[in-house]
């Protein structure tokens, strides 16, 4: 007689090692597993209210500055090194994992305008309201030791804007006029005009390096080539250009920081038009910076809140706010991008998460999985209403709510007056985002 | 002639600003202007000082003029000294005056004085000649703002090109499904040595002692994988062989050491039983292996043989173990009650009896067969017989009806029983096998007569509870209900006539009155037709197609933006992502980020290498699409030669297959760029990374 009896392999569930891991028998019929797009919806929908529960980006606030800070610098070598200068000349070096600062010198006579860590990492620039570049050393001067720059240079007028190139020994000021430095000599190697105005911001191209870009005071941006000896191409906007920033993954892209609460991304082959129009901000913006993968960057603005916005987006994905910062003077995207710095009027640089909800430190394996899986999930069901409004909600202070809608009720007016009219003519096509409005931005 | 007068002019103003002392070519001329308006044009700071030194200049000439009034006013008169004064500094602008006067100065004045000067080059002489005798007038240079502006625009276009060799790059990066930063990442884990201490050296008088005694030893410093001895002999020997002599070499050792261990151990044992059974076995393996000696070396078996003998001849010579020595005396005495000593006279006994036996080898054994036959007899009765005489017997007897019954747990009839159960249809084997069908068949009938029984009283019972054509109406009245149901929500949502027609517009009105008939059909409107509905292959269901106001509010009420139709946004929010659907492999890929940055790494800006590994990867791809292309081309090349071979009057040429034209190379060449692993769910790549 043939007696059928239950067989195991025992390859099936005995482990080769207690290191292996355990065999967990699974079942992939569908009929087990039913009603996948509802369950999946709400694993989407507790993913995204987690999300909004655990967004607390801020983490620190720097404090020692006895006036605003007008600029940071990052240090390209060092993630834990910030250099701040505030409005009283005074330079700080900070250790961002400690919050503490570790160097403080007195730089300049008013305000510190500008500073740049160099490549190397081993000394830094600034420059001031007294019409000096000070090249300092990065250690701090020994027991005993005077705090002295390693050279300074006198120049013409006051320099309000500086930056280092990538990988040689130059560096560029704007002023009066934008130059070009060697570092080993007293004069300018180059200087470019163009119109007789006043540069407020100058930036080198991290990966076109020879390339830079400036902005002026007469709404103007300006492009230059360090090679050739005259600039390359300018755009006059409706309104002035504060600061600009290059995207240092993607040669020909730039970011500026306009005057009329709004940022434009331009491809610099292409001035006529601007790649896209950021809107959100209430009020003049600031500063804006890159982050270093490239896909995101980050706003300071004068409305005293701070906005990020990936790069290809009209409108932010998070607005970071507290009741005591004031406006924003300048913003720097850690080199790392995991983290956000901002100085502000009020003598206090912050350090932000970049993703509001990121749990920092090292995860475990199962734990990244998770977040991969909730974060495709959200990405899934993002346009389900219920998802959208709880992932899009954030608080606003009730100063900027309101100026946030008293400006969209002038965006409309303005469109009303311009736009429709009942003239019998066919209607125009429906209107497409900001850059309507502004259309003023035209090439020279 | 304007013109030439506004070029000299130009002229001295730039030799009086220059302090130039050679009388400018009026060949250079125009270059020299273009050059002016170049450097000039970078700023006007230069232009002032330049409006400067002419003030300068004439504030100098006033002076002269005051030296000379005031050395007049003295009595002495010095003899004057032979200035050497350049024409600029006599021909300023100022003489010269627009309406061509007597003093007006000729280009053809200064050229021809030129020509007298030695100094010249005869080059430039003869460029001169050949302008004078072309009659044309150099074209005006442009404006300081079109130059500028032209230059620029060169710039501009220069920096243009050659930022977009970005492009490739850029959009690959934007088309990619992960990013991983840093760009280029170091491997993980601890660095060698050598890299960490590579500025090191050793400084303190301990330090270089040691430095020095390790390179006296030739010792490294650091910790490579193979010190210089090491690599010595690397070199003498491959590695191959080295490794196998060495394995060789180990394990000879160890079975040197193994035995000798062994050796010792078992000399140091004192048991004289132990020794015993040891020369016991040792015989026995003797033995066995006598008679494989025999078979193999007859030679050598005979001499062991002898040597057999001999022992056997000296045993039976002996009285050593014939029981008569004083032990076995002594032993013999206490056998009575000793069990152990006549255990010790029985072995005696028998290894006298061994030793004394004769060998019966396999070289007598031709003598020996009958012997051992009728020895061996009685053992080997049970083989005589074979196996079947123990089975039991098959002694059935069909008369007898209790030998119908099985035998138990018998292999044969079981298997024999199981096909039966198997196949019931098999009735012919059946017969063969068995006997007694009638018995069967009579059980058979029985089994068929009570399942009629049952069957009859199942219908019995259900034709009290309602009789059949009872049913079949309810049924039908259901049924029809249903579809009457169905048929109404269908007409609910067909497409109605509306009557648009107003009466009395344009025409008589009043009671009575119908529009006419013209009007009637100009002004019914068909609706559109809707869509159809979802259970319009299901007989007698209704799906209710109402819109449901609780579940509204979750639902995605006009298409995202990356999507271009309904189907490809519900396929995607229908494909799940978890684990519970899908294997973990996928899941992994499905849900992996987009962007992936290590922890406490400095991503530092794209810099050209990238651009040299991506032009890299793009000639590969290029390449393995060129080659797949030319394999299907070859593929189809070979197929129509078959062909062409099998019907030989369709010539056809291969190459010119249709769908193989040219550009197809490119359009492959685009499928492969388009298909670099794109997801499995999503919408396509190329509608999220816009930009």
């Amino acid at each position: 007689m043939k007696v059928k009896v239950l067989s195991r392999n025992p390859d099936d569930y005995v482990r080769e090692t207690k290191h292996d891991i355990q065999r967990v028998p699974r079942n992939y019929d569908p009929s087990l597993h039913p009603f996948e797009v509802g369950r999946e919806y709400t694993r989407a929908l507790n993913a995204t209210k987690l999300e909004r529960v655990f967004a607390k980006p801020f983490l620190a606030s720097l404090d020692g500055h006895r006036d605003g800070v007008n600029c940071l610098a990052k240090h390209p070598q060092s993630l834990s090194t910030l250099l701040s200068g505030s409005c009283d000349g005074e330079v700080k070096v900070w250790n961002l994992t400690k919050h503490e600062c570790v160097r403080t010198l007195q730089a300049h006579e008013g305000f510190v305008r500008g500073m740049v860590v160099r490549y190397c990492g081993t000394s830094f620039f600034t420059i001031g309201d007294d019409k000096t570049i000070k090249h300092w050393k990065m250690e701090a001067p020994g027991y005993g030791e005077e705090e002295e720059p390693l050279n300074t240079v006198l120049g013409k007028a006051v320099f309000t804007g500086l930056d280092h190139h990538q990988k040689n020994a130059v560096f560029a000021t704007c002023g009066h006029q934008v130059d070009i430095w060697d570092e080993q000599r007293s004069t300018p190697i180059r200087s470019f005009t163009w119109g007789v105005d006043s540069f407020s911001s100058v930036r080198f191209n991290p990966v076109e390096t020879e390339l830079l870009g400036s902005c002026a005071s007469d709404r103007s941006i300006v492009l230059y080539d360090m090679r050739e000896s005259t600039p390359l191409k300018k755009v006059i906007m409706t309104m002035r250009t504060n600061t600009i920033s290059w995207n240092p993954m993607e040669a020909y892209y730039f970011t500026c920081a306009n005057e009329d609460y709004n940022l434009y991304t331009y491809d610099m082959r292409h001035l006529e038009n601007p790649v896209k129009v950021h809107v959100d901000h209430v009020s003049a913006v600031l500063d804006v910076d890159y982050s270093p993968t490239g896909r995101e960057f980050v706003s300071a603005s004068f409305d005293k809140t701070i906005r990020i916005f990936p790069k290809d987006s009209a409108s932010s994905r998070e607005v970071y706010h507290t009741k005591r910062m004031q406006h924003v003077i300048c913003v720097k995207w850690s080199a790392d991008s995991k983290y956000i710095l901002s100085g502000s009027d009020e003598m206090n640089i912050r350090l932000w998460k970049a993703n509001a909800a990121e749990k920092l430190g090292v995860l475990s394996p199962r734990e990244k999985q998770a977040i991969h899986y909730s974060q495709k999930l959200k990405e899934k069901f993002q346009h389900h209403p219920q998802i959208k409004r709880i992932a899009r909600h954030r608080h606003l202070p009730k100063v900027i709510h309101h100026q946030k809608n008293e400006l969209r009720v002038m965006k409309e007016a303005r469109r009303r007056n311009t736009g429709e009219k009942n003239d019998g003519n066919p209607p125009r096509p429906p209107f497409k985002g900001e850059l309507a409005i502004w259309a003023g931005a035209r090439e020279k | 002639m304007a013109k030439v007068s506004k070029k000299t002019s130009n002229k001295k103003k730039l030799m009086v600003s220059c302090g130039d002392p050679v009388i400018s070519e009026g060949d250079q001329q125009p270059l020299y202007e273009d050059e002016e308006e170049e450097q000039g044009g970078m700023d006007r700071a230069e232009e002032e000082t330049m409006s400067s030194e002419e003030d300068d200049g004439e504030d100098e000439r006033k002076r002269q003029k005051l030296l000379e009034a005031i050395r007049s006013l003295g009595g002495k008169r010095k003899k004057a000294l032979g200035e050497r004064s350049e024409a600029a500094g006599q021909m300023s602008e100022f003489s010269v005056n627009p309406d061509a006067g007597p003093g007006k100065v000729q280009l053809s004045d200064l050229i021809g004085s030129l020509e007298k000067t030695p100094a010249v080059p005869a080059k430039s002489k003869k460029q001169l000649k050949n302008l004078q005798r072309s009659k044309k007038t150099v074209d005006s240079p442009l404006s300081k703002q079109d130059t500028e502006r032209i230059q620029r625009d060169m710039a501009f276009q220069k920096a243009a090109s050659e930022v977009s060799r970005w492009d490739g790059v850029i959009s690959q990066n934007q088309r990619a499904e992960q990013l991983l930063f840093p760009l280029n990442r170091d491997p993980a884990g601890p660095k060698p040595v050598e890299r960490l201490v590579v500025g090191w050296k050793a400084r303190t008088p301990l330090e270089q002692e040691i430095f020095a005694l390790l390179s006296a030893n030739k010792q490294p410093l650091t910790d490579p994988i193979l010190t210089p001895a090491e690599e010595a002999s690397v070199k003498a020997m491959s590695l191959e062989e080295a490794k196998i002599r060495r394995a060789e070499l180990q394990k000879a050792r160890a079975l040197q050491s193994y035995y000798e261990a062994k050796a010792r151990r078992e000399r140091k044992i004192k048991s004289k039983k132990y020794h015993k059974v040891q020369n016991k076995t040792k015989r026995k393996e003797f033995l066995k292996h006598f008679e494989e000696m025999v078979k193999m070396d007859p030679a050598v078996a005979l001499q062991e043989l002898n040597k057999m003998e001999l022992a056997r001849m000296q045993e039976r010579m002996s009285l050593k173990h014939q029981n008569s020595s004083k032990w076995a005396k002594s032993k013999a005495i206490m056998a009575k009650y000793d069990e152990e000593a006549r255990k010790a006279m029985q072995q005696q006994l028998e290894m006298n009896k061994e030793l004394t036996q004769r060998l019966i080898t396999p070289l007598n054994h031709d003598d020996d067969d009958d012997q051992e036959d009728e020895e061996g007899g009685a053992a080997d009765e049970a083989d005589m017989f074979p196996d079947f005489v123990n089975d039991a017997v098959d002694g059935r007897d069909a008369s007898n009806p209790w030998m119908k019954g099985k035998l138990s747990a018998e292999p044969a009839q079981q298997q024999l029983s199981d096909t039966l159960t198997e196949a019931a249809q098999a009735v012919c084997e059946e017969e063969e096998c068995w006997a007694g069908e009638t018995e069967e068949e009579a059980l058979l009938g029985e089994f068929n007569s009570r399942r009629k029984l049952l069957q009859a009283q199942e219908s019995d019972a259900a034709g009290v509870v309602l009789p059949e054509e009872e049913t079949e109406d309810r049924a039908a009245a259901v049924e029809s209900e249903a579809s009457d149901n169905k048929r109404r929500k269908e007409d609910e949502g067909k497409s109605k006539e509306i009557d648009l027609t107003l009466p009395g517009w344009g025409d008589w009105g009043g009671v009575g009155l119908k529009p006419p008939k013209r009007k009637r059909r100009r002004f019914r409107v068909k609706s559109a037709p809707p869509p159809p509905r979802k259970d319009q292959h299901l007989p007698s269901v209704i799906i209710s197609e109402k819109r449901n106001a609780s579940v509204s509010l979750h639902q995605v009420h006009s298409l995202p933006f990356p999507f271009e139709n309904h189907a490809q946004f519900e396929s995607c929010v229908r494909s799940p992502l978890g684990r519970a659907w899908n294997t973990e492999r996928t899941v992994k890929k499905v849900t992996k980020p987009r962007v992936v940055t290590q922890l406490g790494a400095i991503i530092h800006p794209m810099t050209e290498e990238e651009l040299l590994k991506n032009n890299k990867k793009v000639v590969a791809r290029e390449i393995t699409c060129v080659v797949k292309e030319l394999h299907a081309e070859a593929r189809l090349a070979f197929k129509a030669g078959l062909e062409a071979g099998r019907q030989k009057h369709d010539h056809r040429d291969p190459t010119l297959e249709p769908g193989l034209e040219e550009g197809h190379i490119g359009e492959c060449l685009l499928a492969g760029l388009g298909s670099v692993k794109r997801g499995d769910m999503g919408p396509p790549l190329s509608w999220v990374h816009h930009l």
